[in-house]
């Protein structure tokens, strides 16, 4: 996602005083993650508006803590360490106001009528089967989705030894199976 | 189609929806002033109380204000920076959840108390203001309602409804927190305010006698 040259002329840039460059790196930084970034919000908010606003509170915990930013990790696992907790407090928030994402029109993609629309009903039918899952599954299949990512970089974002990854993320994939599979034959 | 191949597609499909996906704009002027908003909040609120109170000191604000600020304000300080480098320090998704819950389950119930600790204030300085007839003192009591008002209003609602989110424990009742605000504060308050109040009387009245 960010490779160690640009990593740290960002880091550089963030840190620095250099009002233009601070906000030229802010803007790069947004650029180059926003999408994975986002991907991974949906998985954890199960909530489009949600993940959009996480992603915008990841930015803002970013400028806040950038300074603090020791460097012993990569600038991407601290970036998703800051989106996961982002995400979990949007949720958190909003939890009383939401309702799980059964309606697919709520979701990204409008603009190709057939083809977009399936994906957006499969993808809200998914959604809400993650929605059940408690949260340290629901980040192991949010992280997995970003493109990329590796299960030793999943363990050092979430503080979990890598075997733990591969069987937290089978857990979830066989409990949302379980959980497709109740909801197309209900009862 | 069977399950595992039903799961697969519709992973891809929620994959290629989010990739779909246009992200709003980021504007680096408007995180940095809600950063500083953030991170100034709380030092701007002490400092709006240590004024109210160096208002309501009787003859000597500006040393009152001083002293409590070298008292109070290191304190504050010392407490962002530790929620800060706390919240820095939490890594798994599940700590952070137990975080906010305990978080604001606390918050909570100091708000419902800092309510009622500003509107006793307030009639604790409407009294002195009644009582010494100064019209300049009414404005120290009138501060402290607007802060219990406002707090009442803003804060404590966001503060109640995020508790409830995150599935923290419900603060106790406004009447539980009005019995132990007169039985931990006030009565106490009151018992040494009596005490000093007496000690000073025999005090000078034994150095009237000397003389």
């Amino acid at each position: 996602m960010i490779d160690a040259i640009t990593e740290a002329r960002l880091l550089a840039a963030l840190r620095g005083d250099d009002r233009a460059a601070h906000d030229a790196a802010i803007g790069e930084l947004h650029a180059r993650t926003a999408r994975p970034l986002f991907q991974l919000c949906l998985r954890v908010a199960c909530d489009a508006t949600d993940a959009d606003d996480a992603v915008q509170e990841t930015f803002v915990d970013v400028l806040r803590g950038v300074r603090s930013f020791r460097g012993e990790a990569k600038l991407s696992t601290w970036l998703f360490r800051i989106t996961i907790r982002a995400a979990t407090r949007v949720r958190n928030r909003s939890a009383a106001r939401r309702h799980a994402v059964t309606d697919a029109s709520e979701l990204p993609g409008d603009d190709d009528p057939v083809a977009r629309a399936s994906d957006r009903e499969n993808a809200a039918r998914l959604l809400a089967a993650i929605d059940q899952l408690p949260a340290a599954q629901r980040a192991v299949v949010g992280l997995a989705a970003i493109e990329g990512i590796a299960h030793a970089e999943i363990a050092d974002v979430l503080g979990i030894p890598v075997g733990t990854v591969g069987s937290r993320l089978h857990e979830a994939r066989d409990r949302l199976r379980a959980l497709l599979a109740e909801r197309r034959s209900p009862g | 189609m069977d399950t595992e191949t039903d799961f697969d597609a519709l992973d891809r499909a929620l994959s290629r929806a989010a990739e779909r996906h246009v992200p709003p704009p980021l504007d680096p002027r408007r995180l940095r002033s809600r950063r500083a908003r953030l991170e100034l909040g709380s030092v701007v609120w002490l400092l709006l109380v240590l004024a109210i109170v160096a208002a309501a000191a009787i003859d000597r604000p500006w040393w009152l204000a001083v002293i409590l600020a070298g008292v109070l304000l290191p304190g504050a300080i010392a407490r962002v920076v530790a929620r800060h480098r706390e919240v820095a320090a939490l890594i798994s998704v599940g700590d952070f959840a137990t975080y906010e819950r305990s978080y604001f389950a606390a918050q909570a119930k100091h708000q419902r108390s800092a309510v009622l600790i500003e509107a006793a204030a307030a009639v604790v300085f409407a009294i002195v203001a009644w009582q010494t007839g100064e019209a300049w003192r009414w404005s120290v009591p009138a501060v402290f309602g607007a802060l219990a008002a406002g707090r009442a209003v803003t804060v404590l609602p966001y503060v109640e409804r995020a508790n409830r989110d995150a599935g923290g424990e419900p603060p106790h009742g406004w009447t539980v927190q009005v019995l132990m605000l007169v039985l931990f504060l006030l009565l106490p308050l009151l018992l040494v305010a009596g005490l000093a109040r007496r000690g000073w009387r025999r005090l000078t009245g034994r150095r009237g006698g000397a003389r």
